[in-house]
């Protein structure tokens, strides 16, 4: 098993400062109108960059001149597939801005890259300084259906006696309950972010998730430590994490219910950070979770907030580094 | 740490055993009057959230009869032979049906694939089950190889497998295997769709299996298979054009029980949509809810649930234990007591208000001693449901805009209440309006004085659950945590009452609850649940009105074929979610027409403080329900509200349409 903490990240304060990443061939990054998202991208040097946006945001100054693709809310994959496949990687240095995409397609991109040989390859994520109605914030709306994430997902089978469902619990109670209900008969584990992003919001995330409470299972509140823990920032310790919780769970499993016996699907549901969501890619990558039984859930919503945090606090840049695709 | 009795959340789902163990008998029929297991009639069970749907077809699955076969030590063959059918639970959340849509694929070919798949997941379950019963020595007599030969011969191929249960079972999740990640990845293998060889077509092992078992297999003989195909609501409506197949060809030894949600059952139309099925044709439908909330014994039925609860918790609890002697309850004296016990200018705010609306009369402006006279001769401390009662019967004199008669009347109401209080009365005025308004009264001091208005006590719970057990279940847990939480002691043991302050907070976060477990999905319609909201608002300000228009103001009526198509949507959909329960149909006032009757999900009546008997109808105009229903309509909905309070609150601008002998009973 693949130890994910070996993976390297940097740490930026200074948005300036983020010229110390050199200079790449591809910049790829994902448009909102907000200064996470415009800030980092003024301070990478590329050769080229591509722009994902919504037809909203189309005629946005600030994408005068860009290669820009208009994506649909949901299910836009294949223009996403097409304007990747477009462009030559062989060799190239490539940097992904995490920041404005929204999970699904974020991480349907990075499948696209992996399938298309690149293997090697930098995401940046740009923390808020805070959220602006704290543990009130709401980050999505008119939620939709619960889907499995195009690219992150696995073979299953009729066996579904001893599901697991990982959710990364974010701040949004609702789209926790809308992804446990989708698998009720799923044994559920929530993953935190600790330490939180800020202090306060770790807090925050337990008070919000707890209103998830009657969909996830009180297990889950009532013994806080059967929970997983990673830092909200740190994709690699996330999927380590992930890695570590299952192992033992596995042993549990195993233990209980004959040597045999394993779990007959892992689903993980990325509804927290970015840096969590990229964990659970990175671990369903390095699983080569398409030919085993692990899938990604998200649900669907028709309204994503974009203008919910306020600032600019650490800049992250994760390398990340996946196996020979097969 | 202690757990709580209540405790239905788990972090997973009940195992099979908990099922067995946690089963309460409905008329010691355990469910047989719904799932009628002898009859090879397909049914469709429609049930909303906490109904018990899940345990009621978990409880006639395979595993279910063997746990209970083996608590009756019983051998399983013996067991299983007394039995007209073996159940086969499928539950289709498990398919991530989802997957078979898009991807810029055409839909005759996910059709394709969907019934293929459909047909390996059957499959697989059957075989698993042959495998157990032949594990427990229930189908020894059973030639495998022959049965196996057999179920090959389904298939459009040879297939590469031995001749055993294993086998098969192993070979059928393989195929699983192959084409989930077809449809997964297709996209990741330069294909512009799935690639799959089918080797089933439709219904082949679904109705080939059971046919085989019964001429093959000497148990099956006189038997159904009877699927319990569980959560019906997660399939699209092409998929579910595929199970209707299913329904209305099916073979006689076979039967389905599909369970649904309200709004799960997206047509009835079978595949190409040729063909359309029935209720009471084609299959036969129940709506559990219903039937829940019409059984003569469904106080019990909860009752035995919560009691079986508590008995298998881990609390000490005494011989002849009751729950409903450990749940407080609140009188109505018990609410006059804490009103009255307050201070007289929140107590008796009635006349605060009163005086100050007399003081507001404009021109007809009665002089302050006149309004004091008026006060004195209403108030009746006696009986504070008499006085209360006065302050309506002046409102009336209000209303009327006799304001020179109104000392006159206060000294006739005043003569008549203790007439009424000393000898009951019934030629006044107050016998009249407390026959009916009785409990408006005192929830309107309740709710004047700033005390919650009662919903509980057991039987009131009960009500609120709303024949959905799930309800009830939820908010005693909750009510249960907030006790140990505030006061370190477990309610239940040593005769601590499970107090109406922790009902409360049980309540309130039930009803949180409730709108997120029956959130409504953007795709259906945006933000219907403001209708919701407004409506609660109307009932809640006609209720609370200086003269309100009905008695026990709890149920409404709408004609929705008048309503405009996209306020029917909404009205449909929140039906169908489950906010607004049918009642039955009454008959429109000065009309020999029936009318339907609704009324909103009791576990929200607490949010709005209506009424729990189901007495005082409110039906709605045609302009009252498209500004309730259509979303959009905001400022229309809230002048109309101002509007129509106006007939109901001082001063009485706008008449209502027509008086009645006590006030304004409709309009």
């Amino acid at each position: 098993m693949i130890d994910y903490t070996y993976f390297y990240k940097q740490k930026f304060s200074i948005v300036e400062n983020l010229s110390e990443l050199g200079h790449y061939d591809l910049f790829i990054s994902s448009f909102l109108d907000i200064e996470r998202v415009k800030e980092p991208s003024l301070n990478i040097e590329r050769n080229e960059e591509l722009w994902f946006a919504l037809e909203r945001d189309s005629s946005n100054l600030f994408l005068q001149n860009k290669r820009l693709v208009i994506l649909e809310m949901n299910n836009d994959y294949q223009k996403i597939m097409d304007a990747i496949k477009s462009i030559e990687l062989a060799g190239k240095r490539i940097c992904v801005d995490a920041t404005g995409f929204s999970i699904h397609y974020l991480l349907f991109l990075i499948r696209v890259l992996y399938y298309l040989g690149v293997k090697k390859f930098d995401v940046i994520y740009t923390e808020p300084q805070k959220y602006k109605n704290d543990e009130e914030t709401e980050f999505s709306d008119k939620f939709d259906y619960v889907t499995q994430i195009t690219g992150m997902s696995g073979s299953h089978t009729s066996e579904t006696e001893n599901d697991l469902l990982i959710i990364a619990a974010g701040y949004d109670h609702g789209r926790i309950v809308d992804v446990a209900n989708s698998k009720k008969h799923a044994t559920k584990a929530l993953l935190f972010g600790f330490p939180s992003i800020s202090p306060g919001m770790f807090q925050e995330n337990i008070l919000r998730a707890f209103k998830a409470e009657p969909a996830v299972g009180s297990d889950c509140f009532n013994d806080m430590g059967r929970n997983i823990y990673a830092p909200a920032y740190d994709p690699f310790v996330a999927a380590q994490a992930i890695q570590d919780y299952i192992e033992h769970c596995r042993k549990l499993l195993k233990k209980e219910k004959g040597a045999s016996v394993d779990f007959t699907n892992i689903y993980l549901a990325p509804l927290s950070t970015k840096p969590h969501a990229l964990g659970m890619a990175l671990y369903f990558m390095w699983e080569r979770g398409w030919r085993n039984n692990i899938t990604l859930l998200y649900p669907l919503c028709h309204e994503y907030h974009a203008d919910n945090s306020v600032g600019i606090a650490r800049i992250w840049n994760y390398k990340f580094e996946l196996p020979e695709y097969v | 740490m202690v757990s709580n009795p209540f405790d239905i959340t788990k972090a997973v789902d009940y195992t099979d055993e908990e099922i067995f163990k946690f089963w309460v008998n409905m008329d010691g029929q355990n469910f047989q009057n719904i799932m009628k297991p002898s009859s090879p009639m397909p049914m469709m069970i429609v049930g909303s959230k906490g109904s018990g749907k899940t345990h009621i077809m978990k409880y006639y699955s395979y595993e279910l009869q063997k746990i209970r076969i083996q608590h009756e030590k019983k051998k399983l063959r013996e067991g299983l032979s007394a039995q007209k059918s073996i159940g086969v639970y499928i539950r289709c959340s498990g398919f991530n049906a989802n997957k078979f849509q898009g991807k810029g694929v055409d839909e005759k070919k996910w059709t394709a694939l969907y019934g293929y798949f459909w047909e390996l997941w059957v499959g697989e379950r059957l075989i698993r089950m042959l495998l157990d019963l032949k594990e427990n020595g229930a189908i020894d007599d059973c030639n495998e190889t022959e049965v196996i030969k057999e179920i090959k011969s389904l298939f459009l191929e040879d297939l590469d497998c031995e001749d055993t249960f294993t086998a098969m079972r192993n070979k059928l999740l393989d195929l699983q295997k192959d084409l989930d990640y077809q449809v997964q990845n297709f996209m990741f293998l330069d294909q512009a769709a799935p690639v799959v060889r089918i080797l089933l077509s439709v219904n082949r092992l679904t109705y080939g299996i059971p046919v085989i078992l019964s001429e093959k297999v000497e148990l099956f003989k006189n038997k159904y298979v009877m699927y319990l195909i569980d959560e019906l609501e997660n399939f699209t409506e092409k998929q579910q054009e595929l199970i209707q197949t299913l329904l209305r060809e099916k073979p006689v030894q076979c039967t389905f029980r599909i369970g649904t949600r309200p709004y799960g059952i997206r047509t009835y139309k079978t595949l190409g949509g040729i063909e359309e099925n029935h209720d009471g044709s084609e299959f036969e439908k129940i709506v559990l809810d219903d039937v829940l909330r019409r059984y003569d014994k469904y106080d019990q039925y909860i009752i035995d649930i919560c009691e079986n609860r508590l008995h298998n918790s881990s609390l000490s609890l005494p011989k002849n234990f009751n729950i409903k002697d450990y749940i407080e309850t609140q009188t109505s004296q018990d609410i006059l007591g804490k009103v009255y016990s307050k201070k007289e200018l929140q107590s008796q705010s009635y006349f605060v208000r009163l005086v100050k609306n007399l003081n507001s009369l404009g021109k007809s402006k009665l002089p302050t001693k006149d309004i004091d006279i008026i006060v004195d001769n209403l108030r009746f401390e006696q009986d504070r449901i008499i006085e209360r009662t006065n302050v309506f019967l002046i409102y009336r004199k209000i209303r009327d805009k006799k304001f020179g008669e109104l000392i006159k009347t206060s000294e006739s109401i005043k003569e008549s209440a203790l007439r009424y209080y000393t000898n009951g009365d019934s030629d006044t005025d107050q016998h009249a309006f407390l026959e009916k308004y009785r409990q408006d009264v005192v929830d309107a001091i309740a709710r004047e004085g700033r005390v919650d208005i009662p919903y509980n006590g057991m039987d009131r719970l009960i009500q609120l659950s709303c024949g959905t057990p799930r309800t009830i279940l939820r908010l005693l847990k909750s009510a249960f945590d907030y006790q140990y939480f505030n006061t370190n002691k477990l309610p239940f043991e040593e005769n601590r009452l499970l107090s109406c302050k922790s009902q409360k907070a049980g309540i309130d976060n039930t009803e949180d609850w409730f709108f997120e477990e029956n959130r409504i999905p953007s795709s259906e319609q945006t933000r219907v649940i403001d209708s919701v909201i407004r409506l609660g608002n109307f009932l809640q300000a006609l209720r609370f009105s200086d003269l309100p228009p009905q008695c026990a103001i709890n149920i409404f009526s709408v004609k929705i074929e008048d309503l405009s198509p996209k306020a029917r949507r909404t009205f449909e959909l929140l039906q169908r979610y489950s906010y607004f329960i049918a009642q039955d149909n009454r008959r429109e006032k000065n009309s020999d027409n029936k009318t339907q009757v609704f009324q909103l999900n009791a576990i929200l009546i607490p949010k709005w403080e209506l009424a729990l008997s189901k007495r005082g109808l409110i039906e709605l105009n045609k302009e009252e329900a498209e500004l309730i229903f259509d979303v959009d309509r905001q400022q229309e909905y809230d002048d109309m509200l101002t509007k129509k309070l106006k007939k109901y609150k001082f001063p009485f601008t706008i008449e209502p349409d027509y008086q009645s002998d006590l006030f304004g009973q409709n309009d």
